[in-house]
């Protein structure tokens, strides 16, 4: 499986990459939403981990282009915005789940496993 | 009162924030929130800065010590404590307590992306205009603040 990290931290990327590096044979990342489309029309991602709050293209905007590039891919969102309201506009947009930062490694592992079941991919 | 709700909830945030990362609350000393207007220099070694959009307008800082990013880094898995890493962490660390606040302060508080200042804060972003609250906090002994600069905070309350 293939995993896309979308954040504009590289802390956070480089901690839910060491997180989940063992389930996935290739990770990818993107700073922004931009880069997150370029990488998703080469490697059509299994799941992608997706920040909203970025520079250049925000997480809401990449996932209505997703879901039309990549419409296999389960899309986790991992945001700081801890509203219901936000929770349900990426829902409605395409994405599978939602986890609050700050998260920890169980936090990510269990949103992974019910986003893959959501998307129906296990 | 509005400020008083707005103040409560950055310090729950922050105790939040620290419990999250560091598994305990004792590791967190929270000070006494305390009102400035914006002459003085405000700013450590390294701030977080979002710019706050919507019905209430401002900034909020999170301003801290290089070695409390350190040890935040550490805590985070990382070895390295380059001024990249640094940078990030400062930035990622204002953007999760201002995100947080959604949660009680509703989706119209918009958040901008971080932005990263070394040393005083600039006057683009704490106008003179403008109070700030200051809520020190020393997390394993290290200092760090956050400052909250809002349109709406007026020292009359």
């Amino acid at each position: 499986m293939k995993l896309l990290i979308v954040d504009d931290s590289l802390v956070i990327r480089n901690k839910i990459s060491r997180s989940l590096l063992s389930r996935f044979a290739k990770v990818e990342r993107a700073e922004n939403g931009r880069q997150a489309l370029e990488s998703a029309k080469k490697e059509l991602p299994d799941l992608v981990t997706m920040d909203l709050t970025m520079p250049e293209m925000g997480g809401v905007e990449c996932i209505r282009h997703m879901v039309t590039i990549a419409p296999k891919a389960a899309i986790l969102v991992v945001s700081a915005l801890s509203d219901k309201h936000t929770a349900i506009t990426a829902l409605k947009y395409g994405a599978n789940g939602f986890l609050c930062k700050p998260f920890t490694e169980s936090d990510l592992q269990s949103a992974i496993e019910q986003v893959l079941k959501v998307a129906g991919q296990r | 009162m509005k400020d008083l709700q707005h103040i409560t909830t950055f310090l729950d945030g922050v105790s939040r924030y620290f419990a999250h990362v560091s598994k305990d609350r004792k590791s967190l000393e929270l000070g006494t929130p305390y009102l400035v207007r914006n002459h003085e220099q405000l700013g450590l070694d390294l701030t977080g800065a979002i710019a706050i959009s919507g019905k209430t307008k401002g900034f909020v800082f999170f301003s801290s010590s290089r070695a409390l990013l350190k040890y935040l880094l550490l805590s985070l898995g990382e070895s390295e404590f380059s001024d990249q890493y640094m940078s990030d962490i400062v930035g990622e660390v204002a953007n999760t307590i201002s995100g947080n606040v959604r949660k009680t302060l509703g989706p119209e508080f918009h958040i901008s992306t971080p932005k990263v200042i070394s040393g005083h804060l600039d006057n683009d972003s704490l106008k003179p205009e403008r109070l700030s609250y200051v809520l020190p906090l020393k997390w394993r002994g290290n200092t760090a603040q956050l400052i909250v600069s809002l349109d709406s905070i007026d020292a009359r309350e």
